[in-house]
């Protein structure tokens, strides 16, 4: 008997619990739009929290922000669909976050 | 860690390895849309390797690249180097990339499979081999692009 394969069921990306955990952290006063982005590698999102908040603290330091702040929130399925986090300000997301390479 | 120059070395401008690493990079993706995948995986590296340059000089606040990186490990090390490890260490991104594991670990695999060599390689990648691997390094610049603006 022939089986096909079953395609791999996703769990649904936390775009929602992401948004909530980032407004909580973010100073009084300030916003932020969330950018989920393809990888370009199966299944793996790149999130980009845009916004001009602690604008003069060193990228990294923004990041890891984010970072503590997120995923201690999401179940180890959620984490496994993010790549990567970034924090940019609108200028920076506008200058360096090109087009994703083709996944055809 | 501390940065030594020999006098007598031509040195590189941090924003002229910016530069290139970005017209690298959109050559890379012409060449890969073109299905012309050597070209393209040795050019990603390259401008990955370029990026790395950059920021040793911007995380360090270096006009210029410095000749050499005195790393945790005590060693002098060449900055105008092809070995990523190098340039990671020296611009301090390591914990961007403990602070994300899959990105540690794709950064560990290529560090291995990427080389300046790859430039004499003739014989072809097998399609899906290429294309996964140049979705690596894709992913890889842009990471490094996205930690150190």
């Amino acid at each position: 008997m022939k089986t096909q394969a079953q395609p791999k069921r996703l769990t649904p990306f936390p775009r929602a619990k992401i948004a909530r955990r980032v407004a909580e952290i973010m100073p009084e006063g300030r916003d932020f739009t969330l950018r989920v982005a393809d990888s370009g590698l199966p299944d793996l999102k790149v999130v980009h929290v845009v916004t001009e908040a602690w604008n003069r603290q060193p990228n990294t330091d923004r990041i890891f922000k984010v970072i503590k702040a997120v995923r201690p929130a999401l179940t180890e399925a959620e984490n496994d669909r993010i790549l990567h986090f970034s924090v940019l300000t609108p200028a920076e997301y506008a200058e360096l976050v090109e087009p994703q390479p083709a996944t055809s | 860690m501390t940065f030594k120059t020999d006098p007598a070395d031509a040195l590189t401008r941090g924003t002229v390895f910016k530069a290139v690493a970005r017209l690298r990079f959109a050559e890379a993706e012409v060449l890969q849309h073109q299905k012309h995948l050597l070209g393209a995986v040795y050019l990603v590296g390259y401008a990955i390797e370029c990026h790395l340059k950059y920021a040793v000089c911007a995380t360090n606040e270096f006009l210029l690249l410095p000749s050499f990186a005195c790393l945790s490990d005590g060693k002098l090390r060449k900055l105008y180097t092809h070995e990523w490890d190098v340039l990671v260490a020296a611009a301090q991104l390591r914990p961007s990339f403990k602070a994300e594991p899959r990105m540690e670990a794709i950064y560990t695999s290529l560090a291995l499979t990427w080389a300046p060599s790859l430039r004499y390689r003739t014989k072809p990648f097998e399609e899906s081999e290429g294309r996964r691997l140049y979705r690596s390094l894709a992913a890889l610049y842009q990471f490094l692009k996205i930690s150190q603006p």
